[in-house]
């Protein structure tokens, strides 16, 4: 999992969703924007992943692309948890908020959480990820 | 003429003529020896003489002059009889005395008479009886005069019409008027104006002119005012009449009386006075005024009288009570019954009387009959008429209205009663039907009695304070029974008094239609947190729709698009993921389906079922893992054994709760697992306790019960057994909660019942 580009960023993808999982990867390849792309179940995997790795920028995700309904940790007891942690981070991370649902509640909750830069609307498109990423870069 | 005697004629004639004189003279003549022993005794008495002293002549020659004289006036006769020798005549008048005694004025010339050598004495005497009593007839005139001016009380003058003066007062003015009578006849011209008053000084006859054509013995009466010396009026009533006359017949002297009647003046004008107050009060009384004497003549009536009857002054003139009755009768629609009644009371002077006549124009009269008393006597009959049409019509329309309030509260459906502080005076049929006494029992009642005791002082309040608006209390009926009750009070002027009207309504309707308003409104208030349920579980349904068919539908739009950039072997890697989306998809949508169908089957049909019944089932279904994880299962449904509800619901609850609780047991102890039900006030709960794993509450207790949640990383955790139960059991009206600790256990509580309480 090591980087080929220090120009391109690290991405990671937190989604309980298989199949999202996998097409998500796909098309974040197909853009061939992303340095390293990083999958997790949950938010718990994904917190304990960034708290195992604070100082280690070569890993450390620069965009996570983060799902709302999720077991064990859904994404915003995730934000709360990630809230912790940030100051300890070696790097800023962009987190974009990702979802199926169209409810507008989720939308205004993501929107007023400064720590999120976006709420993106499930199913992202090739060109829907390859803006974000360059957003970034 | 003793001269005449010794004139020269001869003795013969002298004595022939003498003896004639003698004989027949009037005066007595007495021929008395005046010397010698013989001195006094009576030579010669003519017959004058025998008549005057009673005697006759032979006697008189026996007589001495005393036996004609009283011995009081012996003393008398021997200085006369000196004068008489001197040669002097003597007159005298002396009192003779009668051979009877009686006493006889006499007037006595005497005179010596020589005759023949001796001293004789002729003593002529003249009868003065006629004289003495003339004279003293006009002395006793005078003293009748004066005496009567002394003994009236009036006032007696002459008042000198040419002087203008007074010559004469009696000795009254003195009393009258405070002034001496000499002091009136010093104020001379002044009288007048002195003593009259201002006003009065034309009254008197003192201008000389008013006598021209009186005759004597014509009296001129006047009235007028004349001062007191100390200052006061008195009045005063004069008559005048003529006193002197000049010799040309012109009056000249006045006399007059005058007669102090200050006093009955003064109760004269007191009497018109009063007679004007009288008169006044007779005027301005509204009443007719009638006063008939016993004759049945008209003593007195007023204006009003005649007003009232239409009768003209003319017709009272003729003072016939008889007469009138006559005029007024046709006015009457009763005039026998009229007339009857006069009679009746002309009858009997002494009745009063008080009636009401009633006019043919529609008038109506209150008469009033009295006797009318002089001191003790009744003197006539005083008849008061009023006319009282106006008040009749009011006291008409005032019965007619309380007819009108009668019939109104018979009219009305609450109980009305009037009452004077609580003691019920009257009563309509509402409120004998309110309460169930007759009105006559209510009559006379404490209506207080028809408050329950514990409401009558609150009640007693309300009247004290004249409250007009309208209140609840509890009433009693007659036989015991209470009834809500709406209370309603006015005060109200009532034949002189104050007496308050009270309406009751019965409330008891409208306390049951409250009480079930407040039911409804309960019932209202559990609708509308059901509805507020109801939209919770839309809300939850929404998000399902949109989250977890959102999903499977996105991915496979992802891969789809992601397919047409591929070949050969990546294709199919695509297909394997695109058919595990619609897999996916579909389950969502049988869940879904299964869901709708729960929330929409709310006629799912409830029957009776034991609670064990129903955990044997399941235990049977969940053996093979019971016994692969050793868990004690135990139960307690003794409180609540059975319960009415839907079969399969009741199994996918336990089923659902108890493999839940095997799934999540820990590995660290033996799985216990607790079912009982039991009831808690109203409602029956099922609980489920376990000793497992436990769930974080503050991190998932709001997700617990939602779609596809799963709070271990857990292979079977599929998240769709508690949601699944949580629609089924709030489609029967109840609820489902949890408690539980990290790594202690998690106990379910069931509440069947709370939103659908039988």
């Amino acid at each position: 999992m090591m980087s080929s580009s220090q120009a391109l960023p690290v991405i990671a993808v937190v989604d309980d969703d298989n199949v999202y999982q996998f097409t998500a990867t796909r098309t974040i390849q197909a853009t061939q924007l992303a340095n390293q792309i990083l999958q997790f179940q949950n938010g718990q995997e994904a917190l304990d992943y960034l708290s195992g790795h604070l100082k280690e920028l070569d890993i450390l995700p620069d965009i996570i692309f983060l799902d709302i309904n999720m077991p064990i940790t859904d994404g915003w007891m995730f934000l709360d948890e990630f809230n912790k942690l940030k100051a300890d981070l070696g790097k800023d991370i962009l987190i974009y908020m990702v979802s199926s649902s169209i409810d507008p509640r989720d939308l205004n909750r993501a929107k007023s959480n400064p720590i999120v830069s976006d709420y993106v609307e499930k199913p992202i498109s090739l060109n829907r990820f390859a803006e974000l990423l360059r957003g970034k870069s | 003429m003793l001269e005449q005697v010794h004139s020269p004629v001869s003795i013969g004639e002298m004595e022939s003529a003498f003896r004639a004189f003698f004989e027949n003279s009037k005066d007595t003549c007495l021929i008395i020896e005046g010397e010698g022993e013989r001195a006094g005794y009576i030579l010669l008495a003519n017959p004058a003489a025998a008549r005057l002293h009673g005697y006759t002549l032979e006697e008189f020659h026996e007589l001495h002059i005393r036996d004609l004289l009283f011995s009081e006036d012996f003393d008398l006769i021997p200085a006369r009889v000196r004068k008489i020798k001197t040669g002097e005549t003597v007159f005298f008048e002396s009192m003779h005395r009668h051979k009877d005694g009686s006493r006889i004025p006499i007037e006595v010339m005497a005179s010596p008479l020589p005759l023949n050598g001796r001293n004789l004495i002729m003593s002529i005497g003249r009868d003065l009886t006629e004289r003495k009593n003339a004279e003293n007839f006009i002395q006793e005139g005078e003293r009748f005069i004066e005496r009567i001016t002394v003994a009236s009380p009036d006032i007696m003058y002459v008042f000198d019409l040419a002087e203008q003066r007074s010559i004469y007062a009696n000795r009254h003015i003195a009393d009258v008027l405070g002034y001496s009578p000499a002091e009136i006849r010093s104020m001379g011209d002044n009288f007048p104006p002195m003593l009259i008053h201002p006003e009065d000084l034309h009254i008197p006859p003192y201008q000389a002119e008013r006598w021209q054509h009186t005759f004597d013995g014509q009296l001129i009466e006047s009235e007028y005012r004349m001062k007191h010396k100390h200052g006061q009026w008195r009045w005063f009533t004069v008559r005048d009449t003529v006193f002197k006359r000049d010799d040309t017949g012109r009056v000249i002297q006045i006399v007059g009386t005058a007669c102090d009647n200050t006093a009955r003046i003064h109760a004269e004008q007191s009497r018109k006075q009063s007679l004007s107050v009288l008169n006044a009060a007779l005027e301005s009384t509204e009443d007719g005024i009638l006063v008939v004497s016993r004759e049945e003549k008209v003593t007195a009536y007023n204006k009003k009288f005649l007003s009232l009857w239409s009768i003209t002054p003319s017709l009272m003139e003729l003072q016939d009570d008889r007469k009138l009755l006559a005029h007024v009768i046709d006015q009457l629609t009763d005039p026998d019954e009229f007339i009857r009644r006069v009679d009746e009371l002309y009858q009997d002077w002494g009745k009063e009387a008080h009636d009401v006549l009633q006019f043919k124009d529609g008038r109506v009269f209150e008469r009033y009959s009295k006797p009318q008393y002089i001191g003790d006597e009744i003197a006539g009959r005083v008849w008061s008429f009023r006319d009282v049409t106006a008040r009749e019509q009011k006291e008409a329309s005032l019965r007619d209205s309380e007819e009108r309030f009668k019939r109104l509260q018979e009219a009305s459906f609450g109980g009305i009663c009037i009452h004077d502080q609580g003691r019920i005076i009257d009563a309509n049929q509402g409120l004998a039907l309110m309460t169930g006494y007759s009105i006559e029992e209510l009559v006379g009642l404490d209506g207080f009695q028809l408050v329950a005791p514990e409401f009558r002082e609150h009640v007693a309040h309300k009247v004290r304070l004249r409250y007009e608006l309208p209140y609840d209390a509890v009433g009693v009926k007659k036989d015991g029974t209470k009834f809500h009750v709406e209370i309603q009070g006015k005060n109200i002027p009532f034949q002189n008094r104050e007496v308050r009207v009270t309406e009751f309504r019965d409330i008891s309707n409208r306390k049951m239609i409250e009480e079930s308003i407040r039911e409804q409104n309960v019932r209202l208030t559990s609708i509308a947190e059901n509805l507020t349920r109801k939209n919770s579980q839309l809300e939850e349904f929404t998000q399902i729709v949109s989250h977890n068919l959102r999903s499977p539908a996105g991915n496979i739009g992802s891969l789809v698009s992601l397919m047409e950039q591929s070949q050969g072997e990546e294709q199919k890697e695509y297909l394997k993921y695109l058919r595990e989306s619609i897999q996916v998809l579909l389950n969502t949508l049988n869940h879904l389906n299964e869901v709708l169908r729960i929330k929409q089957d709310t006629t799912v049909e409830r029957q009776q079922i034991r609670f064990d019944d129903v955990y044997q089932n399941i235990r049977q279904m969940l053996l093979t893992k019971i016994q692969e994880l050793n868990a004690d299962l135990l139960t307690d449904f003794s409180e609540v054994a059975e319960l009415n509800y839907p079969v399969i619901y009741l199994e996918s609850i336990m089923l659902n709760l108890i493999a839940n609780a095997l799934k999540y047991h820990s590995p660290r102890r033996k799985p216990i697992i607790k079912l009982s039900s039991f009831r808690k006030g109203k409602d029956v709960y099922l609980e489920v306790r376990d000793n497992g794993l436990g769930i974080d509450l503050v991190k998932y207790g709001h997700q617990m019960f939602k779609m596809r949640k799963t709070f271990h990383q857990h292979p079977e955790g599929q998240g769709l057994g508690l949601f699944l139960i949580k629609n089924q059991i709030e489609a029967m009206g109840g609820e489902i909660s949890v408690e539980s600790q990290v790594n202690k256990g998690a106990t379910f509580f069931v509440n069947f019942t709370k939103y659908s309480r039988p």
